[in-house]
C-alpha cells in the first residue's frame, strides 16, 4: 500500500491527487551484475498524463532515481534528464559493492523551473492548474526492490544452494525439523541420521532431493508466494527467501503462475521421478549383485 | 604479516546455533571468557588473500577508545572491497580468533552473555543493524563511512581537513550519533551523513547541550528535511544544507 505524503502540490502517485487511471511507471528494468560493478538500464517512464510527459520530454522536469542499499549503507539520488536517454535507455553504473543484497529504488519527477502545471488527469478535487516552483515533486513511482547477490547467480548456481542439511545440537532430539529463520534454510536431522547422511556422495543426490529437499522447498515456496499477499512476511529479509523470490518472480516467468508444488518440481527438475529412477537402478544393482 | 583464513558459512551457522541453543548461559559465558581464541579445524577454514599484521593491530586496539580502534582497523583493511566487508564470516573469524582479547575487553559479557555474544561476536538482526553491532565490523564500517569524505565527493571539498579521520572521531565518540546515522535511511547517503556530522560538530561547539540529546534532535530535523524535499535537497549544495539545518535549530529549543 502506498502511504500518502503531504506535498506542496498534487503529485501523481500520491493517493487521491490524480484520477485512478493516471500512471507513472516503467516497463521493466535490466540489471547487470559484473565483476567491477552493477549496472542498471532504466527505460523511459510510461506517463499517461500527456501534459506531465510533455514537461519531462521538454526538459522542464527531470526524472530522479532514489536508490538505497541498506546492507552497504549506501543511498543516492541521481538525476536522469530526458535528453540523456540514448535510444530510450538511461544506463547507470555503480562501483562494485555500493549495491549489495536487497536494494530498494523509486523514481520522482520534479520540475527544473517554475511552471504552471495543467495536468490532464488531475483529480477533480483540485483546480485544473496550479503553480509549481523549481524542484517541486510532481510525480512519484512505487518503490521496487531487487536482489543484488554477488555470491549467487540463479542461472549458474545450484538452485538449492540456499539450503543446508545439518544436525540437532541437542542429541536427544530424535525428529527432523526445519529452521526457516536463518539466511539458509536449515534442515536439522537427528545427530545419528546426520552421521549417516554425511557419508552419502553425489550419487545419492536424486533420492536426497526427492526425500529431503523437495518437501522443504514446497514449504519455502509457500512462504514466498504467500508473502505477496501478506504484510507479515517474517522471512523476507532472509537470504534464502530473497534468492527463492528471485528464482520464482524475476528469473523465469514460467514459474510465476504455478502452485508451490509445481514450482518446487520445476526448480528441482522433477525430483519424484528422479527418486523413483534412483530406486529402480538401486534395485537392479542389488539384483545384479545377487546374481554374482 | 599472515594471510587470513576465514571460517566457512556452515561453521558460521553452527557457531550461531550453538550459542542460541546453549542451555547454561553462565557456562556459555565462561567458555567465551576463558578461551584464548577459538581454534577452528582446518576443514572449517577457507584461505583468503587478506594480509594482516595481527600483532601490530592488537597492540593498537584500544577497548576504551572506539575512534582509535576504528582508525586502526580501517587503516589495516583499507583495501577491503565492500562485498568482502559485507561477509559475516570475515568479522566472525576476527572476533573469535585474532582480536578476541579486544572483543572480550570492549564488550564484557556481564548479565546477558548470550545476547552480547550474538550481537557483538556474531551477527544479529538485519544487515544494517548487525554490521554496526559486531565488535570488529562496526569499527571498519565507521571508518569507511566517514574517512576523508572530500576525496569521495567533490561537493564536500569545502570540509577538507588535515585530519583524514575528523568525522570518524566525531561519530565514534558519541554512541547516539553512530546509531542515528546507521539506523536511518539518509545515513546511507555520503553527503547527508557528513552534513549531519558537520552540523552536529558546529552546534556542539557553540551550545552547551548534551551530545546524545543534540544527536537525537538533529536526526529528527534531518529526517524531516530529507523525506519531503528529496529533490530540493538533491540540488542543495552541502554547505547550504548545513546552514539551513543550523538555522532551523535556532528556532528550536536546542
Amino acid at each position: 500500500m502506498i502511504s500518502r505524503v503531504s506535498y506542496p502540490n498534487p503529485v501523481l502517485g500520491n493517493p487521491g491527487d490524480y484520477e485512478k487511471e493516471a500512471l507513472f511507471t516503467f516497463k521493466s528494468f535490466t540489471w547487470f551484475i559484473e565483476n567491477d560493478g552493477v549496472s542498471l538500464e532504466v527505460p523511459l517512464p510510461s506517463i499517461n498524463d500527456q501534459k506531465l510527459n510533455g514537461y519531462f520530454q521538454n526538459n522542464e522536469a527531470s526524472l530522479y532515481l532514489k536508490i538505497i542499499s541498506p546492507s552497504s549503507y549506501f543511498s543516492k539520488i541521481i538525476e536522469l534528464r530526458y535528453d540523456e536517454f540514448i535510444e530510450g535507455i538511461f544506463k547507470i553504473t555503480f562501483p562494485i559493492g555500493e549495491l549489495n543484497k536487497k536494494i530498494f529504488f523509486s523514481f520522482y519527477l520534479a520540475t527544473n523551473q517554475t511552471l504552471t502545471l495543467e495536468p490532464e488527469l488531475l483529480s477533480t478535487n483540485f483546480p485544473s492548474s496550479f503553480p509549481a516552483l523549481k524542484s517541486d515533486i510532481i510525480a512519484k513511482s512505487p518503490q521496487w526492490s531487487e536482489l543484488i547477490d554477488h555470491e549467487w547467480d540463479p542461472k549458474k548456481s545450484n538452485s538449492v544452494s540456499f539450503m543446508a542439511v545439518t544436525f540437532h545440537i541437542d542429541e536427544k532430539e530424535k525428529e527432523t525439523s526445519v529452521d526457516f529463520g536463518r539466511d539458509r534454510i536449515m534442515i536439522q536431522l537427528p545427530k545419528s541420521s546426520y552421521d549417516e547422511y554425511i557419508h552419502f556422495g553425489e550419487s545419492k543426490a536424486d533420492i536426497i532431493h526427492s526425500g529431503i529437499v523437495f518437501p522443504v522447498l514446497i514449504q519455502a515456496v509457500n512462504y514466498v508466494i504467500n508473502s505477496e499477499n501478506n504484510s507479515s512476511d517474517e522471512f523476507s529479509e532472509k537470504t534464502w527467501f530473497q534468492r527463492l523470490n528471485q528464482l520464482i518472480f524475476d528469473q523465469s516467468q514460467e514459474l510465476e503462475n504455478l502452485t508451490p508444488l509445481e514450482i518446487a518440481q520445476k526448480i528441482l527438475k522433477d525430483p519424484m521421478k528422479r527418486g523413483i529412477s534412483y530406486l529402480t537402478i538401486s534395485d537392479k544393482d542389488a539384483e545384479s549383485e545377487e546374481d554374482y | 604479516m599472515e594471510n587470513l583464513k576465514v571460517i566457512r558459512t556452515s561453521k558460521q551457522e553452527s557457531l550461531t546455533r550453538e550459542v542460541e541453543l546453549f542451555k547454561d548461559e553462565k557456562q556459555l559465558a565462561q567458555n567465551y571468557i576463558n578461551s584464548e581464541g577459538f581454534i577452528f579445524e582446518e576443514a572449517d577454514l577457507i584461505p583468503t588473500n587478506l594480509k594482516l599484521d595481527i600483532e601490530e593491530i592488537n597492540s593498537k586496539l584500544n577497548p576504551k577508545s572506539d575512534s582509535e580502534s576504528s582508525i586502526i582497523i580501517y587503516e589495516s583493511l583499507k583495501n577491503l572491497n565492500l562485498i568482502n566487508a559485507s561477509d559475516k564470516r570475515l568479522w566472525t573469524t576476527l572476533c573469535h580468533k585474532q582480536f578476541m582479547n579486544y572483543v572480550q575487553d570492549r564488550w564484557p559479557l556481564k548479565d546477558t552473555p548470550r545476547s552480547i555474544i550474538l550481537s557483538r561476536w556474531l551477527f544479529n538482526g538485519t544487515d544494517r543493524t548487525a554490521f554496526t553491532r559486531n565488535a570488529i565490523s562496526r569499527l571498519w564500517w565507521a571508518g569507511h563511512l566517514t574517512a576523508e569524505p572530500w576525496k569521495k565527493e567533490p561537493s564536500l571539498e569545502f570540509l577538507k581537513n588535515d585530519d583524514p579521520y575528523k568525522y570518524t572521531r566525531i561519530m565514534t565518540d558519541v554512541a547516539q550519533l553512530w546509531f542515528d546515522i546507521t539506523e536511518r535511511e539518509w545515513g546511507g547517503n555520503l553527503i547527508y551523513r557528513i552534513c549531519f556530522l558537520e552540523t552536529f560538530d558546529r552546534i556542539s561547539k557553540s551550545k552547551n547541550v548534551s551530545a546524545t540529546f543534540l544527536s537525537r534532535e538533529l536526526s529528527k530535523i534531518f529526517t524531516g528535511v530529507l523525506v519531503a524535499d528529496v529533490v530540493l535537497v538533491a540540488h542543495k549544495e552541502p554547505q547550504a544544507l548545513i546552514e539551513y539545518v543550523e538555522e532551523l535549530t535556532s528556532y528550536l529549543e536546542i
